[in-house]
């Protein structure tokens, strides 16, 4: 259960096809776990101050996050690089 | 769950900040191409994958084209914008949504956001900051209150009546999830995004 900091974690999500494969939206960025919450690992480029995230159930590496001021992100690639939507 | 949730992070405090609030909207529906939300809670796609549902201090969105733009959808409750804590979409049937409020309960959908009802019968409060469903049994689910009638409530029938089984894991709850990983109990996880980190428990209490 390692790799998240201290601190709130704000939202949670999982891949509906494999439920190993987790997300933590929290005030120092998205992490991503692929053993159901044993290790983390942060994905350096996505945003900080993060409140929600969901994943595409059609597109599992296809994920989503907004931040507490309101702005969505995306990933299509399973949370490793983020961009902000338009 | 009753104080005894797996640690899985230590406690921490997020301060929120604040957007600027959408316009008030006059009809059912209006639209929002650039979001603009106020302490967003909730996102969640729906099992299609053809909606992005937000929910927000400000009320509940929707989005049809992946987040490009955004609709309010208003909730048939005496308020004005509900502080909207969760949005739990159904496994199975895109056209069900669950959505928990800060000051009216749990609503629910059967027509995709049409029409919407207060399931609320056997919750000891109306401040719910957690909405879990079951992936494996779709009318099971369980609900985080805060304060008033404080603690977790299971609901087998889709929401008809809901009983109190547990106090809940320690720490203010953002978001509680149940997760399809087997306990070796005959049950599934709760996971609970807290002010203390992550926590998770079996869901058999």
């Amino acid at each position: 259960m390692g790799g998240l900091p201290t601190g709130t974690v704000n939202g949670f999500a999982v891949d509906p096809s494999n439920a190993n494969v987790m997300y933590v939206a929290m005030r120092d960025g998205i992490f991503r776990s692929t053993n159901g919450g044993g290790k983390w690992t942060l994905a350096a480029s996505g945003p900080k101050n993060v409140a929600a995230i969901t994943v595409n159930p059609k597109k599992p590496n296809e994920v989503y996050a907004a931040t507490m001021d309101g702005s969505i992100v995306r990933s299509v690639d399973g949370g490793v690089h983020w961009t902000a939507m338009k | 769950m009753t104080r005894i949730m797996t640690l899985i992070v230590a406690a921490g405090v997020v301060v929120a900040a604040h957007g600027p609030r959408v316009t008030a909207a006059t009809a059912e529906e209006t639209q929002n191409v650039r979001p603009a939300f106020e302490h967003v809670h909730a996102l969640a796609f729906d099992i299609g994958a053809r909606t992005v549902w937000l929910g927000a201090h400000t009320g509940l969105f929707r989005s049809e084209n992946g987040g490009m733009s955004w609709s309010e959808v208003r909730l048939p409750v005496g308020h004005n914008d509900p502080d909207v804590m969760a949005v739990t979409p159904h496994p199975r049937d895109a056209a069900v949504l669950y959505v928990a409020t800060h000051e009216a309960g749990v609503l629910k959908t059967t027509d995709g956001g049409r029409t919407w009802s207060e399931v609320n019968s056997g919750l000891g409060g109306l401040d719910v900051h957690g909405l879990a469903i079951d992936p494996n049994a779709p009318d099971k689910l369980h609900a985080l209150v805060r304060d008033k009638g404080e603690g977790v409530y299971r609901t087998t029938n889709g929401g008809q009546k809901w009983v109190r089984v547990d106090d809940g894991p320690g720490g203010e709850t953002k978001v509680l999830t149940s997760v399809n990983l087997a306990t070796g109990m005959g049950g599934i996880y709760l996971y609970a995004g807290t002010a203390e980190g992550l926590q998770r428990d079996p869901d058999c209490f």
